[in-house]
């Protein structure tokens, strides 16, 4: 059975419907990408999804029971990185144990021997700005683990990087994905991403825009390998055929 | 007729333990005004950043309100509160907090939409998004304000004591030019400019501690 799950989301601004009827469903240890063009609606769901905006109708559901609009059940990163500018790394990190009211002496001891495991050894006592911008997601996505939320939804997470960055946290991703046994759904506009790192890809068109197809992706082998073999190009002719 | 520097300058040594005891009357108002400046002020962003209808009514209503010269108010506070002390501070916080209360919220409000949405994604309720996010992403403004904001005050506590008052460097200043000893006027101008140097000095060197983060604009 799903985890997560959507159903029937509708929702517009001021009257203008953004998104329609959007169903979709996320299993346990899965990732999955949500692809679409740009202002098709998606951040929008993702608002939806996790309680920030109440929609229109349909509702949120994490294991069965009803979470439309409720804030805090789901984890939910986006596309900046939000660190605060005037915290050290290891209590930006950490800021999910201080919203839960714990000082910040203990807040730190619980996140600390976690920085090896993240890629960020060294990084603790150093700002936000001092660290490279992989760097400064990867603090992003630690905080947004510690939040301690299975499902996970991150807004263009890697959009912000370049390649060779991109490449790396991949890979990292699933790797620590799977270590963690996180759910994930992501949104991307890059058919690369989307190929690369899921399970399934959703993908939504239109206006307003709709879930209009779902593809399985079968994974073979290492990520770095997969990314040459001809399913893979094929699996992105099919993704662009569908946009 | 101006007195040649050494003139100011044996005339500050001459009436050094006078020009003391009113420096530090007027450093004493400007302070205490100040003080009451920036807790009002603090108040006031706090009430304009929570109801938009007070941001939106107050804001345009503060700056003109500043428009107002302070030496055309002086006097009648000191009609309505006499030549005490209690004048000088209303007017200091009067034209201090101002500044503080723009500064702050307008921090508060360019808090980036999309982190007040995560924190609260995380259930940060309104204090704590106040404490972790808005309160220290507005202290390089506050900053910016207070700078502002002493040396109004040591100008608004020089400009109350003109008017009427029986210590102060305002007064002593006055006295000297009725008698006409010129050279003691530029002594008591050379201590108020000091003053402000120095609150600003003792600010700036408050901001590189606190707002730690960011260089400083120059
Ligand atoms: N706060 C808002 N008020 C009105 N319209 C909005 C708002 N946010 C987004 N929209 C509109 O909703 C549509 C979808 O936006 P968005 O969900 O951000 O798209 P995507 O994330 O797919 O690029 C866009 O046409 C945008 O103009
Ligand atoms: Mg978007």
């Amino acid at each position: 059975m799903a985890i997560f799950e959507a159903r029937n989301i509708t929702q517009s601004y001021e009257g203008v419907p953004i998104i329609e009827d959007i169903c979709l469903a996320l299993n346990h240890g899965e990732v999955v990408c949500l692809i679409g063009a740009s202002g098709v609606g998606k951040s929008t769901l993702f608002q939806v999804l996790s309680g920030m905006k109440k929609p229109d109708s349909g509702g949120v559901f994490l294991n069965g029971e009803d979470i439309t609009g409720k804030t805090g059940m789901v984890s939910y990163m986006l596309q900046k990185d939000m660190l605060l500018p005037f915290m050290n790394v290891i209590d930006n990190v950490a800021l999910p144990y201080r919203l839960k009211g714990f000082k910040k002496k203990e807040a730190r001891e619980k996140v600390r021997s976690y920085f090896g495991q993240f890629g960020l050894e060294g990084a603790q006592d150093k700002l936000p700005d001092q660290l490279s911008g992989g760097m400064r997601q990867r603090a992003a996505f630690m905080r947004t683990y510690f939040f301690g939320r299975e499902v996970v939804l991150l807004d263009e997470p890697f959009s912000a990087l370049d390649e060779l960055t991109k490449a790396d946290l991949y890979e990292w991703y699933l790797n620590i994905g799977g270590e963690l046994g996180l759910a994930t759904l992501f949104i991307s506009h890059s058919l690369e991403e989307a190929v690369s790192l899921s399970n399934r890809v959703y993908v939504m068109s239109g206006v307003p825009g709709r879930i209009e197809a779902e593809v399985a992706i079968k994974r073979r082998g290492s990520l770095r390998e997969f990314c040459s073999t001809s399913e893979f190009s094929e699996y992105k002719n099919r993704l662009r055929d569908l946009l | 007729m101006l007195p040649s520097p050494w003139d100011a300058v044996s005339a500050f040594v001459d009436d050094f333990s006078i020009l003391m005891k009113h420096t530090l009357t007027t450093v004493a108002e400007a302070l205490i005004g100040l003080a009451v400046g920036i807790v009002v002020g603090f108040a006031m962003a706090i009430i304009m950043d929570r109801f938009n209808l007070f941001y939106f009514g107050f804001r345009p209503l503060l700056i003109v309100t500043q428009t107002v010269p302070t030496i055309a108010i002086a006097p009648l506070f000191a009609l309505w509160l006499g030549y005490g002390i209690a004048p000088k501070i209303l007017l200091v916080s009067l034209t201090t907090f101002f500044p503080i209360a723009v500064g702050l919220v307008d921090g508060y409000r360019s808090v980036d939409s999309d982190m007040v949405d995560l924190m609260r994604s995380m259930g940060a309720n309104e204090w704590k998004l106040f404490r972790f996010v808005k309160f220290p992403s507005a202290l390089p403004n506050f900053f910016s304000a207070l700078k502002i904001s002493v040396t109004y005050s040591v100008v608004g506590a020089v400009i109350s004591e003109w008017v009427g008052g029986v210590n102060g460097l305002g007064v002593y200043m006055i006295r000297v030019k009725n008698s006409y000893s010129y050279d003691k006027m530029f002594a008591a101008i050379i201590l108020v400019v000091a003053v402000s140097l120095i609150f600003m000095a003792v600010v700036n060197i408050l901001r590189r501690y606190i707002v730690f983060w960011k260089a400083e604009i120059k």
